[in-house]
């Protein structure tokens, strides 16, 4: 919100949201294509607009593409599209060398796994339609520097779909009271805790739980959907006593509602 | 024009898939034996839902199953049906030793129909194919409910791991095909005639992404 990001009546954030996610696939469709797609998209439209007016027989033979001098492969004019595409992938190639050595110590960012991949090509992406947009700036080095917290709250803030719901995990944390998660010696201990707390059991249970995954804080925020609900339904062994320690002082936020008086 | 070839996309593949029956038909052993080649003869009950992930190879293509493997307990089919949304196959798994856990399964079968929001390409599996003396279902009865609601079919055993991979594939490997000719189809129809807007099939390796968002049974739709 403090960025601009979002606008501040917090009703109009979903509506303000998916209008700026059209926008952004829309650039990227325009702006990132390779010439030859660009062409073809072209064609299409073209038929499809031909079709709507004419209603003529579009399954004739494949029509020949108007390839101007100009926009040849070959061309070395700079006007052409494809000089344009080669700068491009230029940029391409220095952002992507860039970002293998964007925070390399952490998972989310960098090796071969599919979610790494799939964070550098989102920034690449990025970079690559600020560089198009404001062509006097294009990329400069360190720019990546500058996107990787920025991508990284807002991904993992507002990723919906990988959220690893409470009904993946908890269900079985609470309902068998923990007693899955732990070895026997270690189920005792916690036993005792929920028996003996003035919180009473149940919200003692559930500090447990709370306390649970704030062990494992800096993991969760690391890991893809996969990896995090390994780490919840097989929980690493951990320090009792601090686990405990932690479920105690946890102070229940209460600034959102206020107390009957 | 050749000149700059079509960028090669390295597109991996995420299929959900659900393992439903009924409790200790051996779900979570054939799961433990196909993810990790391990066997637990007395492994605990499953509550809630248990989540592995295996990569699978089909014509060459990585391929990533997304297993959710679910509590078998009458009790516990409201949250159950929870973890079928998404999923684009199913191992429907009875006992051949147990005729009661045979007679569920047109029960899981409406269960899954009502609470996923697909098509799910399915296979019947009689597990414990082992238990040869203790056997109650045969495999002709198996077979003719397999054809009976369309399903595929294979007798598994998880202890001594017989049919257990090609079980998991032969659900993988539909799916994959099926999809296959959706994005040709897809394809053809583009060429052909005006883009379609929000008609084509998403293909990307994103973690939770569903991989169809139509029914992949409903051959010529559109």
């Amino acid at each position: 919100m403090i960025l601009g990001y979002l606008p501040p009546s917090r009703d109009l954030w979903e509506k303000e949201l998916s209008e700026n996610r059209k926008k952004y696939a829309k650039l990227k469709e325009e702006l990132l294509l390779t010439p030859s797609e660009l062409a073809r998209m072209k064609e299409e439209a073209f038929q499809s607009n031909e079709h709507n007016n004419t209603h003529s027989d579009t399954a004739g033979p494949l029509i020949r593409h108007e390839i101007s001098h100009e926009d040849h492969p070959l061309s070395l004019g700079k006007a052409s599209v494809w000089h344009q595409y080669f700068e491009h992938t230029e940029i391409a190639e220095q952002i992507d060398r860039d970002l293998q050595r964007t925070h390399p110590e952490m998972k989310f960012f960098s090796g071969e796994s599919s979610f790494g991949r799939k964070h550098r090509e989102s920034m690449r992406n990025v970079l690559l339609l600020f560089s198009k947009l404001n062509p006097a700036i294009r990329y400069v080095q360190g720019m990546n520097e500058v996107l990787a917290p920025l991508y990284y709250v807002f991904s993992t803030d507002t990723d919906e779909k990988n959220a690893v719901k409470p009904q993946y995990y908890g269900f079985r944390w609470i309902t068998l009271l923990l007693t899955q998660e732990f070895n026997l010696q270690s189920i005792l201990r916690i036993w005792d805790s929920l028996i003996s707390s003035p919180f009473g059991i149940q919200e003692m249970l559930l500090r447990v739980c709370c306390a649970m995954l704030l062990c494992v804080k800096s993991r969760l925020l690391s890991g893809d959907f996969a990896a995090n609900l390994k780490l919840l339904q097989h929980y690493p062994e951990i320090n009792i006593e601090h686990l405990l320690q932690v479920a105690q002082d946890l102070t229940p936020d209460t600034s959102y509602y206020r107390l009957p008086s | 024009m050749a000149f700059v070839s079509e960028e090669e996309k390295t597109e991996d593949y995420l299929f959900k898939i659900v393992l439903v029956g009924d409790s200790a038909v051996g779900k979570s052993n054939l799961l433990a034996r196909f993810a990790r080649n391990e066997f637990y003869p007395n492994s605990k009950s499953t509550i809630g839902v248990e989540f592995q992930t295996q990569k699978l190879d089909i014509n060459g293509k990585e391929v990533k199953a997304q297993i959710w493997d679910t509590a078998g307990q009458e009790r516990f089919r409201a949250v159950t049906s929870a973890y079928y949304r998404g999923a684009v196959g199913a191992l429907l798994v009875y006992d051949i030793s147990r005729r009661q856990t045979f007679d569920s399964i047109g029960r899981w079968l409406n269960e899954l129909q009502t609470h996923s929001d697909m098509n799910v390409v399915t296979i019947l599996v009689g597990n414990k194919s082992d238990l040869r003396d203790a056997r109650e279902v045969s495999t002709a009865e198996g077979k003719a409910l397999a054809e009976a609601q369309g399903l595929f079919f294979m007798e598994t055993s998880a202890l001594d791991s017989s049919n257990v991979a090609a079980a998991f594939q032969t659900v993988v490997k539909e799916i994959y095909n099926i999809l296959s000719r959706k994005v040709m189809m897809s394809h053809e129809l583009k060429k052909q005639d005006a883009p379609l807007d929000g008609k084509t099939v998403v293909l990307q390796g994103d973690e939770n992404q569903e991989p169809a968002t139509e029914a992949p049974k409903s051959g010529g739709c559109c």
